[in-house]
């Protein structure tokens, strides 16, 4: 529209185009440069307490999981001070000569020895108990000295031997030596891993 | 609200020259600040049309310059049309009054004149003691007016009335006038543009007429008697056809623009058989009259129109009435571009506003930018999920390490751990030489006992056998089950029987 044009119109029609005009800016500013930046205002707004919670959240999980890994530390000193009383699976297949070398070593003639495999602790045939029990017979003919000994070193032992039953009778008519009976009871660990990783 | 201008320019183009005289109000008096008037060479104006508009364009310029210097302001300006370019009417109106008055005055005119009628400008206002029946009508054409405020407009002038110069003029004489008590006055004034006739009675302007004098105004001797001519119709008129016509008249003569009358002129020009003193004055005592001067040479060289018409724009309050012939063309324009700038700054406003609040919000979210980039600095992408990973790793750990810590603290605890060795030791040490031990047995299981079967030589050896038993730090509780003579290898012994429960260590 000229601006001749603009001016033939009566003041009413001007005074509309006029403020059409007005109302046309505003809108257009509102638009281009007021609504985006209010928008993204509140999506900032909106998007804050979600990220303040998430570092709450993250917070406290941290906090949760140090208290958590000083439990589980405290669990593996527990663990560690219990341990050695138990033999390690690799150790355990080595029990034999180990009991043998302090019979020996005492002593004693081993004229038999048994291992039976038992049940867990819980006297139950369960493979995922973490201890295994491990009975064995030990028959030695010694000297009453040689069988002090012998029970000695065993109790000494730095691994736990439960010794459970002990019969000690002659073992010759001529009563020179002794026959003792030993049932023994070690415990082997299932799990290494617990300790560790 | 319509803001009164404090200082107003009135601008009277003539043939021969432009003047302009530069009035301020100050409180209850009207102030001539400056003048100027710009002698031109040849005609400016002839027979209604702009003979030379470069001319009047510098003419313009020169006077404004002289009146406001290079860069003064006037806040209002008028210009006071010639003679030659308005037409003046009185109009009797009837009775009852036309509805739409303008547009009846428009055609009334219009009637007596040749201008086209797209072209027509017209303005009317009360005139005589009788006010709501008389009309003094002005009609122009648009044209030659446009002509006129075009050069003004390059000089930097907002026109704002256009008014016929006769009707400024007398507006300008009106506080001359005043000062006299006189019922009539005819005041004639002629000019290089013509001649003005105008009758004022009791102060309130009753008849107004111009015309023009080009043809007598060399000759004196013929211009006395063109207005002696003139002078005798209008007294005649009023003698005849007014009521008080036999009042005492007061004829004032101005001339202006070097015009002269011939010698005779203070005899001739007063009508025979009617009671007239003739009054010539002088353009400066009228202008010293009507406005102060702030230097008395100002007053000699200055337009009597112009500065009746500056009064006009000051808001003149004499009975005098204004006409203003600005073409509505000019006007709208004018509103057009004031309602344009209003749009304008509103129009600036709001993207000034907009750009504050932007900036506000910009600041704001920067702000909150800051405050969220500072909490998302501390959080690695996925670390919370990667936490309870963790942690859930950690239960499982926690959960299957305490189950082993309970099952293996269980059976340190759970075995009741004899001092095997001390037992055989306290057991050797406890045997008397009579006592003999075939079998010996210990459990360590649910119970702790041990049993301990021989030959003894005699009954109080084996119970000193339990008696010394019975005090070991190992030993709980010693007893004799059984005991009886037995032979073993042809010879006669005691068999005995001794049961004992064990202590644990620590008990």
């Amino acid at each position: 529209m000229r601006l001749t044009e603009l001016a033939n119109l009566s003041r009413s029609s001007r005074q509309t185009v006029l403020a059409a005009l007005v109302v046309i800016v505003a809108v257009a500013m509102y638009r281009w440069t007021i609504s985006p930046q209010l928008t993204y205002l509140k999506a900032m707004q909106q998007y804050r307490p979600v990220i303040e919670n998430a570092h709450r959240q993250t917070f406290t999980l941290q906090a949760s999981l140090q208290t958590r890994r000083r439990l589980f530390e405290q669990l593996q000193q527990q663990l560690e001070a219990l341990s050695p009383r138990f033999y390690s699976l690799n150790e355990s297949g080595d029990l034999e000569r180990q009991i043998m070398t302090m019979a020996t070593a005492a002593g004693c003639s081993v004229t038999s020895m048994a291992i039976r495999h038992g049940p867990g602790p819980g006297q139950q045939k369960d493979l995922d108990q973490p201890v295994r029990r491990l009975d064995l017979d030990l028959v030695v003919v010694a000297t009453y000295d040689s069988i002090v000994s012998l029970v000695k070193a065993l109790q000494a032992h730095e691994r736990g031997v439960y010794i459970t039953s002990l019969s000690i009778g002659p073992s010759g008519a001529d009563g020179s030596a002794l026959q003792c009976r030993l049932a023994i009871a070690v415990y082997i660990r299932q799990q290494e891993g617990i300790l560790y990783g | 609200m319509k803001i009164q201008a404090k200082t107003a320019l009135g601008i009277e183009i003539s043939t021969r020259h432009v003047a302009m005289a530069l009035v301020r109000r100050e409180r209850r008096r009207s102030v001539l600040v400056r003048a100027a008037k710009v002698r031109t060479e040849q005609d400016l104006i002839r027979d209604g049309r702009i003979q030379d508009p470069a001319g009047l364009a510098r003419a313009v310029r020169q006077a404004r310059s002289a009146c406001l210097g290079m860069f003064g302001y006037a806040y209002a300006a008028g210009i006071a049309l010639p003679v030659g370019i308005v037409q003046l009417h009185l109009l009797d109106l009837p009775d009852p009054l036309p509805s739409n008055l303008a547009s009846y005055v428009r055609d009334e005119v219009g009637q007596f004149s040749s201008i086209p009628a797209d072209r027509i400008v017209s303005d009317h206002g009360p005139i005589g003691p009788r006010a709501a029946n008389r009309l003094l009508a002005a009609i122009a054409d648009s044209g030659p007016i446009m002509d006129l405020i075009r050069p003004c407009a390059g000089s930097r002038l907002v026109i704002q009335m256009v008014e016929p110069g006769c009707l400024a003029m007398v507006r300008a004489l009106t506080p001359y006038l005043a000062r006299s008590q006189s019922a009539n006055v005819l005041v004639v004034s002629l000019g290089a543009e013509g001649m003005g006739l105008c009758v004022l009675r009791a102060g309130k302007l009753d008849f107004l007429r111009s015309q023009s004098i080009s043809e007598t105004c060399d000759d004196p001797e013929a211009l006395t008697r063109y207005v002696s001519s003139q002078l005798r119709e209008v007294i005649q008129f009023y003698t005849v056809e007014a009521a008080s016509g036999a009042q005492q008249w007061r004829i004032c003569l101005i001339c202006q623009d070097g015009l002269a009358l011939s010698a005779q002129a203070s005899t001739v020009l007063v009508p025979k058989g009617c009671r007239a003193e003739l009054d010539v004055l002088r353009p400066e005592e009228v202008i010293s009259a009507a406005v102060q001067c702030q230097d008395a040479s100002i007053a000699k060289d200055v337009g009597m129109a112009a500065v009746g018409l500056a009064l006009g724009l000051l808001g003149d309050t004499s009975d005098i009435p204004k006409l203003n012939l600005l073409p509505p063309g000019v006007i709208g324009k004018r509103r057009l571009i004031r309602q344009l700038t209003i749009t304008g700054l509103v129009v600036a406003l709001i993207i000034l506003a907009a750009a504050l609040v932007e900036v506000g919000l910009v600041a704001r979210v920067r702000v909150v930018e800051q405050a969220v980039a500072g909490r998302k600095a501390l959080i690695r992408s996925g670390q919370a999920a990667e936490l309870v990973s963790q942690q859930r790793q950690l239960d499982a750990r926690i959960e299957e390490g305490s189950r082993v810590a309970q099952v293996m603290q269980e059976l340190v605890t759970r075995h009741k751990h004899v001092d095997w060795s001390g037992l055989l030791e306290d057991i050797r040490q406890a045997t008397p030489a009579t006592v003999a031990i075939s079998q010996l047995s210990a459990q360590a299981t649910d119970q702790l006992s041990l049993v301990i079967d021989g030959y003894a030589i005699d009954y109080p050896s084996v119970r000193s056998f339990v008696d010394r038993l019975a005090q070991s730090d190992h030993v709980a509780s010693a007893s004799l089950v059984r005991s009886g003579v037995d032979v073993v290898y042809g010879k006669t012994h005691l068999a005995y029987q001794i049961r004992c429960v064990l202590k644990a260590k620590g008990q």
